[in-house]
């Protein structure tokens, strides 16, 4: 193997290189590539009337459409913010002393995407908190199965959703997250430029070899 | 051919030889593709430092052990006492020992992860070829910082092994100092700390320039400007002070 290379010209060895590197990380990503939607579920306890439910999405490496969906709320708003990570966000909720518990944070790291939820104890303060993240908007209702979020994510963006129980207590999110603007080559393509890659670097050995002979 | 591209011819050989460096180029490559692979990049800026990133690393340690200390071998085999023989001026044999032992081979090794990357996310980088360019050349200055240093103690000390570890602990105290610069700087609320360890990291600053983040004029040529000074100082210590055994 060492004595082949040393006998080939630079750009040939180059060649090899790119084509076995091609090969491999197309076989890996067949095996376990990138995802293309991703959901989160998760239902939280909200003790008493002050209090509120919170879920964040994180574009960390991907862009995106999510769809939250809100069950059991009486009203929900939503903050788009630049940038941040959703566990983070919450813990300065907690450094704000804002009484949050049941935290479950999450990383879809094959969709690109974070996600956390939150329980937070008081409600009327986390609602004036947002407007220093970004603009709050209010979630449109659907009829009577909840409401209803959709946004489009670019990397590194966030959306924040905050929401009031209804008299039961409890309140549900259903996260859905499709990825736009993603596309590699296909296994096929792949294999295909590998293929090439390596002919050609034959062709311009037998050719370079041929000339010095 | 003149003398100082047979110089180059010889000490680039000598840097490129297989098979160490194609093995290298194979792993760090098949990395970073499959770092873009396994997870949905769609920003050209971010699929190229998700690639370079780990490549640095390796380049870093490549520039230390193959690029610097073999100049080490190059005094002690003798080799060197033979360029400095020939009528070329000693600046110029410093400025082809960067050429051969820092800016080829950062090309090389940051650039193939990258073409790599490109061919197996072309429908992602399309329409993001400037942001990629600058992110490239924004890690060639900061390998060009770190090889550059690392041949000025490789020249200084003369020995293989010493040469090859004081590099790379140097490499991983720069790395080190960078973090606790900005670490430092903001906890205690020193914003020209905190910038300047940032803006120790190249990448970083482009990065920044690229999301509209705020950042300093001075950051943006800190990194720039220690490479610049490393190289004058390589030149200058191989014209005034360097002594073949």
């Amino acid at each position: 193997m060492s004595k082949v290379l040393r006998r080939s010209s630079l750009a040939t060895r180059l060649m090899i290189i790119v084509a076995i590197a091609l090969l491999v990380s197309s076989l890996v990503a067949e095996l376990y590539g990138a995802k293309m939607e991703s959901s989160f579920r998760d239902t939280l306890v909200v003790q008493g009337p002050g209090s509120a439910a919170f879920v964040a999405v994180a574009a960390i490496t991907s862009s995106g459409r999510v769809v939250v969906g809100v069950e059991g709320a009486s009203s929900a708003y939503y903050v788009v913010i630049e940038g941040g990570d959703p566990t983070v966000l919450i813990q300065q909720f907690r450094a704000l002393k804002l009484n949050v518990t049941s935290v479950r944070p999450r990383i879809d790291l094959r969709a690109g995407v974070a996600y956390a939820s939150a329980s937070i104890g008081a409600g009327p303060q986390i609602l004036q908190v947002l407007p220093f993240l970004g603009r709050v908007l209010p979630v449109e209702s659907v009829g009577d199965s909840g409401s209803l979020v959709s946004v489009e994510l670019k990397t590194g963006h966030m959306i924040g959703i905050v929401a009031t129980s209804d008299p039961s207590g409890i309140v549900s999110f259903n996260v859905k997250y499709y990825v736009e603007g993603y596309r590699r080559l296909t296994a096929y393509e792949t294999l295909a430029v590998s293929l090439s890659l390596l002919v050609a670097s034959v062709l311009l050995e037998t050719v370079r070899r041929f000339r010095i002979t | 051919m003149t003398r100082l591209q047979h110089i180059m011819y010889i000490d680039l050989s000598d840097v490129l030889r297989p098979p160490g460096i194609d093995f290298l180029l194979v792993l760090v490559a098949a990395l970073g593709a499959i770092l873009v692979s396994i997870q949905p990049v769609t920003d050209p800026l971010m699929a190229s430092m998700t690639a370079l990133e780990p490549t640095l690393i390796a380049l870093a340690i490549f520039l230390a052990l193959r690029g610097a200390a073999g100049v080490t071998w190059l005094v002690q085999s003798g080799v060197m006492h033979v360029y400095l023989s020939y009528p070329v001026s000693r600046a110029s044999i410093a400025l082809i020992l960067i050429v051969s032992r820092v800016i080829i081979p950062s090309l090389l090794i940051m650039g193939i992860p990258l073409v790599v990357v490109m061919i197996l996310l072309s429908p992602v980088f399309i329409g993001g070829l400037e942001k990629v360019a600058v992110t490239y050349l924004s890690y060639i200055y900061q390998a060009a910082l770190y090889g550059s240093l690392f041949l000025l103690i490789a020249l200084r000390v003369k020995s293989q092994a010493t040469s090859g570890l004081l590099s790379v602990a140097v490499y991983f105290t720069y790395t080190a100092l960078h973090v606790i610069l900005w670490s430092i700087g903001r906890s205690i609320g020193n914003e020209f700390l905190e910038k300047m360890g940032y803006a120790m990291y190249f990448p970083n600053i482009i990065y920044l320039v690229y999301t509209g983040s705020d950042y300093d004029l001075k950051q943006l040529f800190l990194v720039p400007l220690l490479a610049t000074f490393t190289i004058i100082a390589v030149i200058y210590y191989m014209v005034r002070r360097f002594e073949t055994l």
